[in-house]
Formats: structure tokens, C-alpha cells, sequence
């Protein structure tokens, strides 16, 4: 099983009467891809940044390939993190001023999974990034390069979940569908879980299980 | 990759990196070079006079002493007898006694009169003996010899024949114009109050003052220039002496403190040196004071920078945190971004202050008389940097907390 959540329930502390998550039950299975669609403001990234740990589990359990995330300290969060997880965002995906390559460099750094330079050029030209971009601050790059090394940046460490928050809203239509294609196929190929958010539905066709975050998080039911 | 991480975002943000790098360097080349001529001042300083094992003088003070036996500042209090003088030479630890002869001037330098065993006796810094870099040393009574500050200033040349004044100020109007001296030698620049001296022979002296009494000029002239070198002064400002081993030094020291006939006083010039620098070096510990704030205002303007940047960069370090970068990395990357800066700022001020030094060697020696070496590289100046360095760190830590706090708090 790559999630098992049970009882998840979070609310941030400044407001501690505004319960932000409620997921009872929910799970993922290893290799599978879940599409979840849901309006913006409905806690997505909150639930996103406690499956990563970044936010602390407060209430309830979470757990991921055989490790309970809220017996973790925060040490060894980062490192389970580094280790097991990738992330693709719709917009800061990298760091502006550092190259395509050491921006995919500075991601392995934080892993126990070992890289050297010929993977990542090999991932690169794999994810069909011109050679000369390489070494270019990413700031210079169009948004659809962007994306693109953000995937091989998420990719790079060989993780067990890939966690994509609305990577495709900043891209235009051609693009757009240049990622999930792109996307979906490093997934297959290496064989990975796929949390997939996003509120453009057709983009849900490239996926087997598609979720409302409603039906998910009962929070949205009780209000 | 932290590094690079690092200095390619100080790259990112050149314009206020520049400038704070720029304040920073100012600060530190004003440290350095404050502690740097501190340092060299107090090392001329301390080697203005060596080879000589005591002075002594008339009963006073021993920096009173020293003041005007080897800077010639002051006046003496009063003069010891030339027969205490010739009874010193007698002690048996005593190699060699040179007297010195003080209250007259040319055209404000002071003039010194003694015996041409001054010359070989006397010496400076780690013991240079004094060198002529043209004539020699005077042999009859009106010969002189100039410093190489009264040459230069003066113009004045080997045979140019001198008037020197009565009294030590810059005007004189009693002159002793019926002795005039000739120039014989030159003495090489030593940057010690020798270059601002004339030195002439106690007989000379002697001989300008034949009939005058207290202070005013009676009528009769000289005798020849055979009976002036048969003169001896009755009575001379100071003795320098120099001993046969210098274990004898405290002995000989209280023997002549306790000489019945004249009270005297005799110092370590050494002693009397580290005493005068303590009342002098306050001044310069006073600048170093200002500079080390100086180099705080800069430190926290780096502080206030980097602050600010944090605001700015609240997405990359959200970034760091998602692809697995603990907060003390976030902290470390800070830090090292302001040590960065002030290792930047170390060299460039460290360079500037080399190039200048070494530029303005030759023009400080000729105008001030000062020797300053432009070799930078003491511990003194290694730890100043060191200390910058971990005074930054300390300073880049508020930053550094911010960046680590925010790490740890983020993402909504």
C-alpha cells in the first residue's frame, strides 16, 4: 500500500476551530494514479503538505510504504521525503537563478538514493530538453521547459509517489498536453503512485480512478 | 551545491550584495589599517633608540628624560656637571659614555651636540648603526652633521655653511652668527627623531656660548681654533651609556641613582619607551574603538540585508523544504551567504589597503618620516579578519533564525 490514511483530522493553530481536514478513510495503492478534482480553497494543498510532512500530523495516521508519518520527527520527514516523494507544482518549481541541472542536482543532494551527472543529462534529453538549456539560469526558460525539468527534478531521486498540484494550470493547451503525456509516461516507466490534482477534467481521461477532494475530505459534507 | 546554491543567490541579487559588500570592505580597511599603522607606530616607536643601555640625566622623571634625550621634546629640568660625567666613565661596567648637549636650534630643528662617538655608538631599530649617505662624521669643533629630514627640508649640502640660534624656537632673534657650522655629513632617513636633528660637537657648542651668561652676550670673541677644541662644557643635558655586559644594567642603574655629589636619574630606554607608549597608545586605542564600530554599523546593515531577502524568498525556501532540505540547511545557506560577503569584503579591503600602502611607502617616509611596511600579512591582521568573520556570523544569525523559522512554518 503506498497511502493509508485513517482518522486524519487538521486544523491549523491560529485557528483552532476550523477544522481544514477530516478524512476518515482513504488509500492508494502502490503503481496506481489517482486523479482529484475539487474547487481551490478546499484544503487540497493542505492535505498535499501533510502527506509529504510537512505539516505535522496533529490527529489520526498516515501511512506510507510501511512508515506511520506521524511517528516521524521532522529530521527524518525531509529525508523520507527526499527519499520517497516528488513533487510538481503549477508554479515555482525551481529555483530561478540555478540551471536546469543543478536545480535536478540540489534535489539529490537531500536523498540517500545516489545521482550522478550522466542520469540527470540523461533524464534531461529524455524529457526532450534542448542540450543548450542545460546550464541556463531556469529563469530564461519557457514555462513548458520549466515544466518539464520540474518532472525530471521530481523524477531524479526515483521515488514512490509523485505528487502533481496542478502542474498543468500555467501551461497553454499544447503544452498542456505535452506534460501529462510526458508525465504519464515517466510514471508507467518507472513504475510509481500518482496523486494528481487539478480542476481541468480533461485532463482526467489519462486516469483509471478519478476522486472529488468532497468526497474525500468530509469536512466540505459537515459544513 | 550548498555553496553554489549560495553565491549563485547573492549572484541573483547583485545590487544590494554589491553594496553592503562595498560598506563592509570600507569598515574593515579602516580597522586594518588603524591597527596596521597602530602596530607600526608603536614598532618605530619602540625602536628609536637601541645599544644603548641607560641614559641618565639631572634628577626628573624618567619619561621627562626620555622626552627630551631622545625626541627632543621639552626641556631638560636642569643640566648634571660634567665632572658626575667623567666619573661615570670611570665605573668599571661602563664600555662606553656618550654626552649630549641640548638647547639650541637652526630654523626650528633642534641641535645636538655630542662626541663624533655618537656616531658609532648610537643605534636604531633592530641595531642599525647610523650611516652617512654623503660626508661623514665632523672630526674638528664647527663641523655638523644633518639629519636627513633637515637636509631634504632644508636643502642644505655637504660644506653649506649654518648659523644656529640660541634657544629652541623656530625664530630666534639671538643668533649665533659669529661661530657658523659647515655641514659635513648627511645621515641616512632612520625614521626615529634623528632625521629631525643636528648634530654637532660638544666643543662647538661650547665654544658659541664662550662669554655669554645667562642667556646675553658679553663682548669679547674666541680664541683660536686650537683652544676650542681644548674646551669642555661644565655642564651637559644627558648621558647615554652603553655597558659591558648587560647584566650589570640594574646595578649600574642604582649606583648612579645613588650618587652622592648630583642627584641623578638613569632609565632603561627600553622601560621608559613602553612607559611613554602606554600614555600615546591610548589615542590609538581610541581610534580602534571607532573602527570596531564602525565595522558593527556594517555588520548590521549586512544583517538588515539579508533580512529583507528572506521576505523575498519565501518560495524558494519553500521549495528547499519540499524536495527534502532540512531548515538547519535553510539556516546554514544564510549564513554562509553573509560569510560569503564578508570574505569578499576582507580581500577587496585587504587588497586596497596593500596597493595603497605600497603605493605611498616611499611619500609617507619622506613626509612624515613614518616606515610603514606594507606587509600585511601579521597574525594581527589574520585575526581581525577571523574576527570579522565570526563577528558576521553572529550577526547573520538573526537572518539565519528568520530563514530557519519560516522553513519550519510555511506553506498554507
Amino acid at each position: 500500500m503506498a497511502i493509508l490514511i485513517n482518522q486524519l483530522e487538521f486544523h491549523y493553530s491560529e485557528s483552532p476551530n476550523q477544522q481544514v481536514i477530516n478524512i476518515p478513510h482513504w488509500d492508494l495503492s502502490d503503481n496506481e494514479q489517482v486523479f482529484i478534482h475539487g474547487p481551490s480553497g478546499c484544503g487540497k494543498t493542505t492535505f498535499l503538505n501533510l502527506i509529504s510532512g510537512i505539516l505535522p500530523i496533529t490527529s489520526g495516521s498516515i501511512e506510507m510504504f510501511g512508515y506511520s508519518l506521524q511517528n516521524m520527527k521532522g529530521r527524518q520527514l525531509d529525508k523520507h521525503r527526499a527519499n520517497h516523494i516528488g513533487c510538481v507544482f503549477q508554479n515555482f518549481n525551481l529555483i530561478p537563478y540555478l540551471s536546469p541541472i543543478e536545480n535536478i542536482k540540489l534535489a539529490s543532494e537531500f536523498s540517500t538514493h545516489k545521482t550522478n551527472h550522466a542520469t540527470i543529462t540523461e533524464l534531461l534529453s529524455k524529457l526532450q530538453l534542448e542540450k543548450k538549456n542545460w546550464n541556463k539560469p531556469t529563469h530564461q526558460l519557457s514555462m513548458g521547459q520549466k515544466q518539464r525539468v520540474a518532472i525530471a527534478r521530481a523524477l531524479i531521486n526515483q521515488p514512490k509517489l509523485i505528487i502533481a498540484d496542478e502542474p498543468t494550470s500555467s501551461l497553454d493547451e499544447n503544452n498542456r498536453d505535452a506534460f501529462i503525456t510526458l508525465l504519464m509516461q515517466q510514471v508507467s516507466d518507472l513504475n510509481c503512485a500518482l496523486i494528481f490534482i487539478s480542476h481541468d477534467m480533461s485532463l482526467s481521461g489519462h486516469f483509471s480512478r478519478i476522486e472529488s477532494f468532497k468526497d474525500i475530505n468530509q469536512i466540505m459534507a459537515s459544513l | 551545491m550548498i555553496l553554489t546554491l549560495a553565491s549563485k543567490s547573492l549572484m541573483n541579487r547583485k545590487g544590494s550584495v554589491l553594496l553592503t559588500t562595498v560598506a563592509m570592505a570600507v569598515s574593515l580597511f579602516v580597522l586594518l589599517a588603524v591597527d596596521h599603522i597602530r602596530q607600526q607606530t608603536k614598532n618605530s616607536f619602540a625602536s628609536t633608540i637601541s645599544g644603548v643601555d641607560l641614559i641618565v640625566g639631572s634628577r626628573t622623571s624618567s619619561i621627562n628624560l626620555l622626552l627630551y634625550s631622545v625626541f627632543r621634546i621639552g626641556s631638560p629640568t636642569a643640566n648634571l656637571s660634567w665632572s658626575s660625567y667623567e666619573h661615570l666613565t670611570t665605573h668599571p661596567k661602563v664600555a662606553w659614555a656618550i654626552p649630549i648637549s641640548l638647547g639650541d636650534s637652526h630654523k626650528g630643528y633642534r641641535v645636538m651636540g655630542t662626541t663624533s662617538d655618537f656616531f658609532s655608538h648610537f643605534n636604531y631599530g633592530k641595531k642599525h648603526a647610523l650611516t652617512f649617505s654623503s660626508g661623514r662624521a665632523f672630526k674638528g669643533a664647527f663641523g655638523a652633521v644633518l639629519g636627513s629630514e633637515v637636509a631634504n627640508k632644508l636643502n642644505y649640502h655637504v660644506k653649506k655653511p649654518i648659523v644656529l640660534a640660541h634657544g629652541i624656537a623656530a625664530t630666534s632673534f639671538t643668533q649665533h652668527e659669529q661661530h657658523p657650522f659647515n655641514v659635513v655629513g648627511i645621515l641616512e632617513p632612520t625614521g626615529t627623531p634623528v632625521d629631525q636633528t643636528i648634530i654637532v660637537s660638544l666643543q662647538g657648542i661650547e665654544a658659541m656660548h664662550q662669554n655669554w651668561k645667562t642667556g646675553t652676550r658679553l663682548k669679547s670673541p674666541l680664541g683660536t681654533e686650537h683652544q676650542v677644541d681644548m674646551l669642555t662644557p661644565e655642564s651637559i643635558t644627558a648621558v647615554m651609556i652603553g655597558l659591558s655586559a648587560r647584566m650589570a644594567t640594574f646595578g649600574v642603574q642604582r649606583y648612579i641613582q645613588e650618587y652622592k655629589q648630583e642627584p641623578l636619574t638613569a632609565i632603561l630606554p627600553g622601560v621608559a619607551l613602553s612607559e611613554l607608549w602606554q600614555i600615546v597608545g591610548s589615542v590609538e586605542g581610541v581610534l580602534e574603538l571607532i573602527s570596531y564600530l564602525v565595522l558593527l554599523a556594517s555588520l548590521l546593515a549586512l544583517s538588515a540585508m539579508l533580512l529583507a531577502s528572506i521576505r523575498e524568498r519565501h518560495h524558494e525556501i519553500q521549495l528547499l523544504r519540499v524536495i527534502g532540505a532540512p531548515s538547519w540547511y535553510i539556516f546554514l545557506i544564510v549564513e554562509l551567504e553573509a560569510l560569503l560577503i564578508a570574505l569578499l569584503s576582507s580581500v577587496i579591503s585587504f587588497g586596497v589597503l596593500w596597493a595603497l600602502l605600497t603605493g605611498f611607502q616611499s611619500a609617507l617616509a619622506a613626509e612624515f618620516g613614518m616606515q610603514i611596511s606594507g606587509n600585511l600579512f601579521s597574525t594581527n591582521s589574520l585575526q581581525i579578519i577571523l574576527l570579522a568573520l565570526i563577528a558576521t556570523a553572529i550577526a547573520a544569525a538573526i537572518p539565519s533564525i528568520m530563514a530557519f523559522r519560516s522553513a519550519n512554518f510555511i506553506i498554507k
